[in-house]
């Protein structure tokens, strides 16, 4: 019964707590998910601004060099051979462009045929084995080339951006290289940072280094074609990884962007503790929140769970005293009917008998008397009496009974009637005695008057029993205060008893004085002191021997 | 009509020697049938059994009937001759050991006409029987008979 009440409790307590796990789990991997999501979508945005920039910042350089390239002029030169003169018509153009670090012209074989600022050097010069030419020369469309170092001190780490020169019909008559110093892209990338980990670097179509904050720009060139991040931007594909960093010694968050037309590739980096310190941040609070909020409910619930099974065991000990008393209930009903049972029997069956001794006994002495003497006829009066005593005996046991067993039916009492009727009807009885009576006036009390005049009864014809061998006698009735509370007394100057055995008065069949002294059968006080009992009363005496006795008693209520 | 019968009912061979005893110190000289148990009561009422062939219209002037009787109690004996056309207004005097206020009641309540406690002081015994037969066989007015049941 408990363990099944136990197992009950722990399922109502999963029952509530469950769903408020799996509702914090699945909240927190949400939220998880959605702080990952936005770190990667906002460096992948960076890396997105990035890769457009880088783009844009080449397709300046592209597009300065078509619109030189272009010049009505410029072309003509070029395609009369005046090298010269073409490259002394851009002079003072090309000085408002400072990042351009060296600028020249060659021939469609990629021999130089003249240079900005002069290069005497230069003129002669065969570069068809730079990159440059080989992408330019592929399919005659301006090409921006790898990082390489240039061929002369200071040996110049550069990005040559090269763009044919075409005529009217736009056949390559030229082509024009201007070179641009990676500390141009260096400078640009130092200022794209973010965090204290985070930057940009960006790499040519070999993956090698154009420009990365952690690099001098003229140091050396720095392959990084085999770094994953790189070689799947070089791919053309775009994402991001978590590559971890030996060097460093920590992980890295990289998302890198294909640069869109000319093969190079961005990427943004930042430790990822960083990039995921406000999400493990979020996290962290989120998480304690929610083990907090568990832990809160699961008390509430212990509680809850405590209090209800506090009030179950209350209930459930409520129930089991109920039942138990209804079982005592139907026990004492068992028990009752048995005991009217047992005095119905006892009245009609133990009687039937002594009835028959008492008249046999009679007839008897009726009509045989002279067959026995005197001594014998004095035996069978004596049979005659004890049957008649036994049946005295069988009356005050019922009636004794009948007082524990009979209804309380509650009314006001006139006790000083009760008494005067008694009294009256003891005279009656008993003429020849000389019996002063003296009752108070107006004694009334709340109690059922049957029980009241039993009680009464037994009370006073104890005192006019007990005062019958004085010739004369006063019995008093009265009543006084005693602590707000009503004791009535019964007091006659009759023989009185013996202070010693007060507390045989009221034991059943306890008698103080032989049948020869006072007949009786020992019941009359005990029947009085039952119908106190039962109105909540208490009954006790006083007395000494030949100086009379007093009997008190209180009703309850 | 004067000398009609008693009917005592009375299971206990000494009450009905005692009984007959009283009746006949009083000089009461009515035929009194005496049966044993509440089923022997209504057979000889209702002319049944061991007394089929009774003329049942040859009805007792006063039943005694005790109430504790083998097979048929003293209460159902009653109810009994209350329900019976015949019988239904016929004295029928309680005559018992018991003074429990639950037969008194009972008794009263299925129609008994007197409640009478037998004393066991044989005396008092003969006193009550007197005044019984005084006041049923003398002063007392029987109903008359109903014939043509």
């Amino acid at each position: 019964m408990k363990l099944k009440h136990r197992v009950f409790q722990y399922l109502i307590f999963l029952g509530f707590i469950l769903p408020i796990v799996v509702m914090a789990v699945f909240s927190y991997a949400h939220l998880s998910r959605d702080l990952n999501r936005a770190v990667f979508d906002r460096r992948a945005a960076m890396a997105e601004i990035a890769a457009t920039f880088a783009k844009e910042k080449l397709d300046h350089f592209v597009d300065l060099g078509i619109s030189f390239s272009s010049r009505p002029y410029f072309v003509k030169f070029v395609k009369d051979g005046n090298w010269k003169d073409a490259a002394e018509i851009l002079r003072n153009t090309l000085a408002d462009f400072s990042f351009i670090h060296l600028f020249f012209l060659t021939d469609t074989e990629g021999t130089v045929r003249a240079g900005l600022p002069r290069d005497d050097e230069l003129i002669g010069e065969n570069f068809v084995f730079r990159d440059w030419y080989k992408g330019v020369s592929r399919d005659w469309r301006p090409y921006v080339s790898e990082v390489y170092e240039t061929r002369y001190t200071p040996f110049y780490k550069v990005v040559a951006i090269a763009v044919p020169i075409k005529d009217e019909e736009g056949r390559p008559i030229g082509i024009m290289v201007f070179l641009v110093k990676l500390d141009v892209f260096t400078q640009w990338v130092g200022t794209y940072k973010f965090g204290a980990s985070g930057f940009l670097f960006i790499v040519d179509h070999h993956g090698h280094i154009v420009a990365h904050p952690g690099f001098p720009p003229q140091g050396d060139i720095i392959d990084f074609s085999g770094v994953p991040s790189v070689r799947k931007a070089l791919k053309g594909e775009e994402g991001s990884l978590l590559f971890y960093n030996d060097i460093e010694k920590q992980e890295r968050l990289l998302v890198f962007k294909p640069v869109p037309h000319y093969g190079w590739g961005c990427v943004v980096t930042q430790s990822s503790r960083e990039a995921f310190m406000v999400r493990d941040d979020t996290l962290k609070i989120a998480g304690i929140l929610y083990l907090i909020a568990l832990f809160l409910s699961s008390i509430i619930m212990i509680f809850i769970l405590r209090y209800i099974s506090a009030h179950e065991v209350t209930e459930e000990k409520i129930r089991r005293l109920n039942a138990e008393l209804a079982r005592r209930l139907v026990q004492l009903k068992d028990v009752n009917k048995e005991l009217e049972a047992f005095s119905y029997s006892v009245s009609h069956d133990l009687r039937a008998p002594l009835r028959s001794i008492d008249g046999f006994s009679h007839i008897i002495l009726e009509e045989y008397a002279d067959r026995f003497d005197e001594k014998g006829r004095d035996y069978f009066k004596r049979i005659r009496a004890a049957a008649q005593h036994m049946a005295e005996l069988i009356d005050d046991l019922l009636s004794l009974a009948r007082v524990s067993r009979s209804e309380l039916h509650f009314e006001e009492v006139d006790l000083s009637a009760l008494a005067h009727k008694i009294a009256g009807s003891l005279k009656e009885r008993h003429p020849g005695r000389d019996v002063e009576f003296l009752i108070s006036p107006g004694m009334t009390a709340r109690g059922d008057s049957l029980l009241l005049e039993g009680a009464l009864i037994n009370l006073l014809e104890n005192s006019w029993k007990f005062t019958s061998k004085h010739v004369r006698a006063k019995i008093e009735f009265g009543v006084f205060k005693e602590k707000g509370k009503d004791v009535f007394f019964v007091r006659d100057d009759g023989a009185g008893f013996d202070m010693n055995y007060a507390s045989k008065l009221f034991g059943a069949f306890q008698r103080l004085h032989t049948q020869g002294e006072f007949p009786g059968t020992g019941i009359g006080l005990v029947t009085a002191r039952r119908i106190l009992h039962r109105h909540g009363g208490r009954i006790w005496a006083e007395g000494a021997v030949e100086k009379g006795a007093t009997f008190y008693f209180t009703l309850g209520g | 009509m004067h000398n009609r019968n008693i009917l005592l009912v009375e299971d206990n061979l000494d009450d009905v020697e005692l009984t007959l005893r009283a009746f006949k110190k009083n000089n009461i000289a009515n035929e009194i049938i005496v049966v044993n148990d509440g089923v022997c009561a209504l057979d000889y009422l209702f002319g049944q059994g061991k007394y089929k062939g009774r003329n049942i219209e040859d009805i007792p002037q006063v039943i005694l009937l005790d109430l504790k009787l083998p097979k048929l109690d003293g209460h159902e004996v009653l109810r009994r001759i209350r329900a019976d056309e015949l019988t239904r207004l016929l004295p029928v005097v309680i005559m018992t050991s018991s003074k429990e206020e639950q037969d008194l009641i009972e008794s009263y309540k299925n129609g008994a006409n007197s409640y009478v406690r037998k004393p066991v002081d044989f005396n008092q015994f003969v006193d009550a029987v007197k005044q019984l037969g005084f006041y049923w066989l003398l002063l007392n007015e029987a109903p008359p008979v109903e014939k043509g049941r």
